[in-house]
């Protein structure tokens, strides 16, 4: 079962027995190649530190060969296998989980691993990048073989507490969303510059009777309101 | 409600969902079904009020994670690998047979058609192998050198790295391309039997290379050869699903085969490196008895065999 896909911010949408929808938000191809490009490079500097300790002879030649085998094949496997991060999905803040939001097993970071192989061809991952931009969710062969997603890790945002003013009450009953607006710009209100706040206010008018600053001061007058 | 008044009202709930997701207080795991439930409801609450996006998007992230745990299964041990390997591999390929027929076919007819041109016209080998080839081979399968089939005197350990790092990611790439309806695979295995049956047939018709050759080969062969063929198999049952997905959507009848000839593919990659091992430390020393290795090339051969036909029959195992 794939779950549905928002068309507005492309995150995908599952109904849970609870009667709720839980969402994932998938991955497009440029954080997973940065991802994929600081896993190659602690792939590639640890097979050519190993090449300086190891090729002085003819059987450190053969360890050499054994471990490029293991790294090569091996590394993005083992990583994904535990809670299905690599080093560089892990500093992307990116994560490869089941199409149903469940974290992946070994068996799934092996057939993603193995599929990198097909992705690859005919040259630099054009066949992953073009099942990429095809099909829902940005996901490349691997991912199709082994029923994955790679998501972006969300962090719960850091709840800045609108500073409380006096509580005014809204001249009108509000919607929810209309709610969840207001809501948002009080507490975001420190992070939008000066002018763009007062053209949010101008914005408000018709709601307000108010203009520029002194209406984003009503808004959030009201915010205050609805939270307490 | 006001916002606030819902957050004191609920505030023990998430804390309680909290420290069970992260697995780290001494809340009782048995509650988690019902924690789960009243966090969903508070959620759909918070949700329809229209409270700030900052408390909805705690509370989704925590349903998400509170999910994950509820719903998730137990990921198998890596004990499964014994089960795999006692019953499950030789099941599938015996399911997958039409597709190991394919495989044979695709592999042993070139083998066969190269063999029988090079022994009518051995002129025609280096053609095949590349100029100066088959005197190579010749030398490196020449009687009396302690180790067979290498260049010079290469260490055994230094072999065993270059087989796995050649022949099984050789093998890895012909399982994976499967998904381009096989035909890559399909060309590395009729190149790989194309150069074997040449190789077969320059070393048969040769007399002085003919019994360092075949003592070399028949040990890891039962593997390699094998693990080439069933390796090939579920890369031709891959590109099939793509190719006909019958009922089923091709995307999900990819996903169907490849979750399906998932241990063959391991099955294979083990056999492998099982045959990158005896080749380095088995088959390459002549100071073993040649009528050793070959006997123990039979045995391996009859192993190999009756394991794909017979393993995993039994309901018990």
């Amino acid at each position: 079962m794939i779950p549905n896909l928002s068309p507005i911010d492309g995150r995908m949408d599952r109904l849970t027995p609870e009667g709720i929808t839980l969402s994932l938000l998938p991955v497009g191809p440029g954080p997973r190649l940065w991802a994929y490009l600081i896993d190659q490079c602690v792939v590639l500097g640890l097979i050519i530190l190993l090449a300086m300790l190891l090729a002085s002879n003819d059987a450190g030649n053969g360890v050499w060969l054994i471990s490029m085998f293991l790294l090569w094949w091996g590394y993005p496997v083992v990583w994904e296998s535990f809670g299905g991060r690599t080093p560089g999905k892990r500093a992307l803040k990116i994560r490869v989980v089941r199409v149903d939001g469940q974290p992946i097993s070994w068996k799934e970071a092996f057939l993603r691993g193995l599929l990198l192989t097909a992705d690859f061809l005919p040259f630099l991952f054009a066949t992953g990048l073009l099942s990429m931009l095809f099909v829902p969710g940005f996901r490349r062969l691997g991912d199709l073989a082994a029923g994955t997603l790679v998501i972006q890790d969300e962090v719960v945002a850091d709840p800045s507490t609108p500073r409380l003013l006096e509580p005014e009450s809204s001249p009108v009953p509000l919607l929810p969303l209309e709610q969840r607006a207001l809501m948002d710009l009080a507490e975001r209100s420190d992070d939008i510059s000066l002018e763009r706040l007062e053209e949010l206010g101008d914005i408000a008018s018709p709601y307000t009777g108010l203009r520029g600053k002194a209406s984003v001061q009503r808004l959030r007058a009201i915010a205050s309101g609805l939270l307490k | 409600m006001k916002q606030r008044t819902f957050e004191k009202l609920h505030r023990s709930l998430w804390e309680q969902c909290e420290e069970l997701v992260e697995g780290n207080g001494f809340a009782d795991p048995l509650k988690l079904p019902s924690l789960h439930r009243r966090l969903c409801h508070s959620l759909s609450l918070a949700r329809s009020r229209g409270y700030a996006p900052s408390l909805v998007q705690r509370l989704h992230l925590l349903a998400n994670r509170s999910h994950a745990r509820l719903y998730g299964t137990p990921g198998e041990a890596p004990a499964v690998l014994r089960t795999w390997i006692s019953s499950e591999f030789p099941r599938r390929v015996r399911t997958m047979w039409p597709y190991l027929v394919a495989s044979l076919v695709a592999f042993l007819g070139p083998a066969l058609v190269a063999g029988i041109i090079v022994h009518i016209h051995p002129h025609l080998s280096d053609s095949i192998l590349g100029p100066g080839a088959t005197d190579h081979l010749k030398s490196m399968f020449a009687p009396g050198s302690e180790r067979i089939g290498r260049e010079g005197t290469e260490n055994d350990v230094q072999m065993f790295g270059f087989y796995i790092w050649n022949n099984v990611s050789i093998l890895f790439r012909t399982m994976a391309t499967g998904v381009f309806l096989g035909i890559p695979s399909l060309l590395a295995i009729a190149y790989n039997g194309l150069h074997l049956g040449t190789v077969f047939s320059v070393m048969r018709d040769s007399p002085e290379n003919r019994v360092p050759f075949f003592t070399f080969v028949t040990t890891h062969s039962a593997l390699e050869l094998t693990a080439i063929v069933v390796g090939g198999s579920a890369a031709f049952r891959l590109g099939w699903a793509v190719l006909r997905s019958g009922r089923r959507s091709r995307m999900d009848s990819f996903r169907q085969a490849s979750i399906q000839s998932l241990p063959v593919m391991g099955g294979a990659s083990l056999m492998m490196l099982g045959a990158a091992f005896l080749e380095a430390f088995w088959s390459a020393n002549a100071t073993i008895e040649p009528g050793v290795r070959v006997a123990a090339g039979i045995v391996l051969w009859s192993l190999v065999l009756a394991y794909f036909a017979l393993a995993g029959r039994s309901r018990a195992a």
